[in-house]
């Protein structure tokens, strides 16, 4: 079986070139669309995954991140004075319009501000930069932000809201599907032109050997109603899952992912029927001298896998440059991940699987009978 | 086994065949009877449609068996599960008129893998010299590594001989080998079959419409409208 099937495929290489190329196509498909939907989800939580702490609290009515309800101010220093709280992040988030230059026009982005002292992300400052912050009315742009913005350049002006602000400097973060820039700025500096004072979510840092769990618990006792608290990571899982769920991303990419996979499947099999119809009486051979319907399967079923396997390596490569354009374009986090790859690979097996089950049938019927 | 049946490869009596039913029923094979012992070399002949495909195809346990009786090799045809009739076709050589070779193996491969369905005969080295003594033996000694799109008619059929051939089986059933080969091919077509009857006990129905084969038979049986008759002269 693994001879003739590797032949079989090996020695017909210019056919098998191009079922694999089709296969490709089909698995480039399946890559994009799973590389777009996780690209909105894993994007839609950078945000989160930049926590600075072991919790995070947000209003209870936020049930997802676009929600921007926010925290009563008291519960900050309440949480604060909690057993094994070693610090209160707050984060404060305000949608603003940015002019790079006085004839520019305003386009739409994100301010988040916290103390520079304390910040509850991670968002590649060094100390300078963070100094920077401190001095008043000055702005940090996120680098990763879609490219409308236009090319800004340390120290020149910018308007947000109307208002002359320096940028002093660069982060990074990363836009959103709805959320195309951030900017950075220092409380102070926010309050300056918004009057905000309500945080849109605290990060909370855990004192040293206090259990997380248990402070996790006590702040939610605090709370009663009005504050969730998670973990970053249950967090993150909550807001994929309504955006799974809730909101028809996962529908609408599976539903293409799902497609792709199909058109490979339907790609496999009519390469396979087509081979196996051209050499339908050698197999009918192999049947009357005494090889078994199971080693026939077999056969097909290894040169299915065999041309999946092609397919998947080149679609693979494709979805390679193509998930770093779209990346590039789109700024959203379309990225390779190991268990991202297995899903695709195990799935373009399962059909190729069943691509040869189904074009074998036509070897298992056939009489060798009919050869004399 | 009774020590007679040892001797007997192929039994059978009764036998009928009939394709389609009903009003459409079409009888190819009706009452047949005869024996073929080891080391017997047998030729089968008759017109067209007389019954001789259907015939080496029962025999061959690649058709089900409908009325009669037919032992071959020992086993009995008549209720035989599909496995079994798998299991004996591996001591079957089948040669047919076209020599069906997979186009992506090369003759060597092609015996490699036929030596496959007999894997407990063989050890690794087999599979090197096994392949290599067949096919010199058919004229193929430099030609074993080409593939068959680059052999010619005679070459591919000498290779479906070797195929038929190499684990040496008990029974050949061959239709026609010879009917599109050059002289040469056929020669040494027909010499392999006569040796593995002469050398091995081993043998041979052959479908023949060629009366010149008949001086290599040791027997020759004529089908006319699926009964067996007097065998024609040589």
């Amino acid at each position: 079986m693994g001879l003739l099937g590797w032949r079989l495929v090996t020695r017909d290489a210019w056919r098998s070139v191009l079922a694999m190329a089709g296969i490709a196509v089909a698995v480039l498909i399946a890559f994009v669309e799973m590389g777009f939907m996780n690209g909105v989800l894993d994007s839609q939580v950078r945000v989160v995954e930049a926590a600075r702490g072991e919790l995070v609290v947000l209003d209870k009515r936020r049930v997802h991140l676009d929600k921007w309800d926010s925290l009563l101010p008291i519960r900050l220093p309440q949480i604060a004075g909690l057993p094994g709280v070693a610090a209160v992040l707050p984060l404060y988030q305000a949608g603003v319009n940015l002019r790079s230059g006085i004839d520019q026009p305003d386009k739409r982005l994100i301010l988040l501000a916290f103390s520079p002292d304390a910040p509850p992300l991670e968002l590649g400052l060094d100390q300078a930069t963070l100094a920077l912050l401190r001095e008043p009315n000055t702005v940090l742009f996120d680098r990763k932000s879609r490219p409308i913005y236009g090319d800004l350049a340390v120290g020149q002006d910018v308007w947000v809201e109307g208002r002359r602000l320096r940028l002093g400097g660069f982060a990074s973060l990363g836009p959103t599907l709805l959320i195309d820039g951030a900017l950075i700025a220092s409380e102070s500096t926010l309050r300056t032109f918004v009057p905000m004072d309500r945080p849109v979510m605290a990060v909370i840092r855990v004192a040293p050997g206090a259990d997380i769990e248990r402070v996790k618990q006590t702040i939610l006792g605090l709370a009663g109603e009005d504050l969730d608290v998670f973990r970053p990571g249950e967090l993150a899982d909550r807001e994929i899952t309504y955006l799974r769920r809730a909101a028809p991303i996962g529908l609408l990419f599976g539903a293409g992912m799902t497609a792709g996979l199909f058109v490979g499947l339907v790609i496999c099999y009519q390469v396979l029927y087509v081979a196996i119809r051209r050499r339908i009486q050698a197999f009918a051979t192999l049947k009357a001298m005494g090889f078994s319907n199971g080693f026939v399967i077999g056969t097909i079923v290894q040169q299915a896998v065999l041309y999946a396997s092609g397919g998947f390596l080149m679609g693979l490569a494709g979805a390679y440059f193509l998930y770093q354009e779209l990346a590039l374009r789109t700024g959203l986090a379309i990225l390779f991940t190991a268990p991202r790859i297995g899903a695709i690979a195990l799935a373009c097996l399962l059909a190729s699987v069943l691509a040869g089950l189904a074009a074998s049938r036509q070897v298992v019927d056939c009489e060798p009978a009919d050869l004399y | 086994m009774t020590v007679a049946d040892d001797q007997t490869r192929i039994r059978c009596s009764d036998l009928s065949y009939v394709y389609g039913a009903g009003a459409e029923a079409q009888p190819v094979l009706s009452g047949i009877g005869f024996d073929v012992a080891a080391g017997e070399f047998v030729i089968l002949t008759g017109p067209s449609g007389s019954g001789k495909s259907t015939l080496v195809t029962l025999v061959g346990g690649l058709r089900r068996l409908q009325l009669g009786q037919l032992r071959v090799l020992g086993s009995d045809l008549g209720g035989a599960s599909e496995a079994a009739l798998v299991m004996l076709r591996r001591d079957i050589g089948f040669i047919f008129q076209d020599h069906h070779l997979f186009d992506a193996l090369t003759p060597r491969e092609t015996m490699q893998l036929t030596m496959g369905l007999r894997r407990e005969r063989y050890g690794k080295q087999d599979y090197h010299e096994r392949p290599e003594r067949w096919l010199t033996r058919i004229g193929l000694q430099r030609r074993m590594d080409v593939l068959p799109g680059k052999l010619s008619t005679g070459q591919r059929q000498r290779v479906a001989v070797a195929r038929a051939l190499i684990n040496e089986p008990d029974l050949i059933l061959a239709d026609e080998p010879t009917a599109s080969l050059d002289p040469e091919s056929a020669a040494i077509t027909l010499e392999c079959l006569r040796e593995a009857v002469t050398q091995r006990r081993a043998t041979v129905l052959m479908i023949s419409h060629d009366s010149r084969h008949y001086a290599l038979a040791d027997r020759v049986l004529q089908l006319i409208d699926g009964c067996l008759a007097p065998a024609p002269a040589s």
